[in-house]
């Protein structure tokens, strides 16, 4: 544990008085927050809309009831987590364009000590944001007319725990290409290019036995979409639960990014 | 404790089609003070880079204090390479606390190297403040963190104004009378003359010369003679015991012997044979023009 902390600790130096990290991470958790707070709101307007229209009523959806809430939120959550990618490749690729990470290799770092300092980082976010989405699920469940205490810690819970691994995939895959690529400009247009388009297009041309290996398709697979009053009323019904295929996926991903990167980092000259 | 500090053997890089460096051999022992000089390109980067761990190289070895490399060893030397390279968003005390960290030098040290480079008044301003010198005496700073027994300067005056280089030159040499083992990479001779115990000329990767500087400085006095018959003298003079090899110049010779000049057992000599001189004088030629000669004339030769 002391030894995890103290290569943790250059990095928390480089974070701490980065200010670029903290007004992007602001950001994004503000955003994160209020969207959340906002989604009930947001969805009763909805559902109005369409009763006006609708011949059979149709029923308002408590998003933040227990247990539902760890499911709704971490979703809704998941839209995001393209910004938690971003910082990991600012903060990566910073590595490169100053050169301090040669200059750390020539101090005495090892390579290997580089890149399990880079996710710890990472994994250190991923449990922020998880911790945060779970804090903003219990304080807007709790905030509901009688709120089911009963019903808080449900197996439902492991949606945060599936959230953080949906963002760990995401991150992973930002600092595979960050280290690939080591300029910001470029691992964020490819980061974009590949997550919007090009996963989309193979995702459509294969089939969905073959495409859910896909790493950023597998991370969107953890957390289902949530039943929504209207499904049950169509009959339609999604997973509530994780299903381990995705989790195994994922953390298969995350093996063979490690692996990828720490190739790369001992065969390439710095 | 090892006498060679660092040893190399047929070292080569290649960047694609251009040979960096070919088979390059050197040894450096503890406490001397060493030279890699050489033209920009000549290589002296690329050999830094790799005995660093930072470029791998295409063919050869190297060992530090008698071992293959390691982060260990790593910790043992402080170095500079090319531009100093530090989070420009972070005081120089933070980013020294990120190699002191790695160094597993306790903080204390901090205070220390920022005094021994004059850097304590600007130590909570952020480094991209800091004009050119002051980052370049912010490398040698973290260079020397946790006391490393050697350090190695890539062109350490390199962009300094008159007063920086002197006080960059003035900084190496007390260091270096501290035991430390030096390496100085430089394009400047007059530096490396004035800094250096030992010296390798490098020259598109390839060396041209090693050994120590007095021997380069001896290699650079010759003696010019006059007289009325020249052809004479050129007969006579390659028979001089010392004589290693000599130039005309218009109407005088220019003889270069081995060892030290001495210009008046060379009269002695002549005077013997039957020469009498009309001209003898000492030519002491700067380090530069030397070099120029070794780098023009004889490329992959050398010249000892």
């Amino acid at each position: 544990m002391k030894k995890i902390l103290l290569t943790i600790y250059p990095e928390w130096i480089k974070i701490s008085n980065y200010r670029t990290f903290w007004i992007l991470s602001g950001l994004y958790a503000a955003t994160l927050v209020i969207l959340l707070f906002s989604l009930q709101s947001i969805l009763d307007n909805i559902t109005v809309n369409v009763n006006n229209k609708s011949p059979l009523p149709i029923p308002s959806f408590p998003v933040y009831a227990f247990p539902g809430v760890w499911q709704n939120l971490t979703y809704i959550a998941g839209f995001l987590k393209m910004f938690p990618a971003f910082l990991v490749i600012i903060l990566i690729t910073n590595e490169f364009t100053f050169r301090t990470l040669k200059q750390q290799v020539i101090t005495g770092t090892s390579r290997l000590g580089f890149m399990t300092a880079k996710i710890a980082m990472i994994i250190a976010l991923s449990l922020v944001v998880a911790v945060l989405v779970a804090s903003t699920g219990l304080i807007a469940g709790l905030l509901q007319k009688s709120p089911d205490y009963n019903l808080i810690l449900s197996p439902k819970l492991l949606f945060i725990a599936a959230h953080a691994l949906e963002l760990l995939t995401y991150m992973m895959f930002a600092a595979f290409l960050s280290v690939l690529l080591k300029r910001a400009g470029i691992t964020v247009i490819v980061f974009l290019l590949y997550s919007l388009i090009l996963e989309r297009i193979f995702s459509f041309k294969l089939p969905d036995n073959i495409s859910r290996f896909l790493p950023l398709e597998a991370a969107g697979n953890l957390v289902p979409l949530p039943n929504s009053s209207l499904m049950k009323l169509f009959g339609i019904s999604f997973s509530d639960y994780t299903s381990w295929q995705d989790t195994a996926i994922c953390f298969g991903w995350i093996v063979v990014f490690t692996l990828v990167i720490y190739r790369i980092l001992l065969k390439r000259d710095l | 404790m090892e006498d060679t500090i660092l040893e190399i053997k047929g070292l080569s890089k290649n960047y694609g089609r251009i040979k960096a460096l070919s088979g390059l051999d050197l040894t450096i022992s503890r406490g001397q003070v060493y030279g890699l000089l050489g033209p920009n390109g000549s290589g002296k980067t690329t050999t830094l880079g790799i005995i660093l761990g930072a470029t791998l190289p295409n063919h050869g070895s190297f060992r530090w204090f008698g071992q293959t490399l390691d982060f260990k060893s790593l910790k043992r030397i402080g170095a500079i390479l090319e531009h100093p390279n530090f989070f420009p968003y972070l005081n120089a005390v933070d980013n020294l606390r990120i190699i002191a960290r790695v160094r597993c030098v306790p903080e204390q040290d901090i205070e220390r190297v920022l005094q021994l480079t004059g850097l304590s008044d600007r130590r909570k301003h952020r480094f991209q403040t800091y004009s050119f010198g002051m980052k370049q005496r912010l490398a040698i700073a973290s260079a020397m963190l946790g006391n490393t027994e050697v350090l190695i300067l890539d062109e350490p005056t390199n962009g300094l104004d008159p007063g920086g280089i002197a006080e960059i030159r003035g900084l190496i040499t007390s260091i270096a009378s501290s035991g430390t083992t030096i390496i100085l990479a430089s394009h400047l001779l007059d530096e490396v003359q004035k800094v250096c115990s030992h010296v390798a000329v490098l020259q598109k990767g390839v060396k041209l010369f090693s050994g120590s500087v007095d021997d380069v400085l001896s290699n650079t006095e010759t003696i010019v003679i006059g007289s009325t018959d020249l052809s004479k003298l050129e007969t006579v003079i390659k028979e001089y015991p010392d004589y290693l090899s000599h130039t005309i110049r218009g109407n005088y010779a220019e003889l270069k012997t081995r060892g030290l000049c001495n210009p008046s057992e060379v009269n002695q000599f002549l005077f013997t044979r039957g020469i009498s001189c009309s001209h003898l004088s000492m030519n002491k030629k700067s380090l530069e023009s030397y070099f120029l000669e070794i780098t023009g004339n004889h490329p992959g030769a050398d010249t000892i």
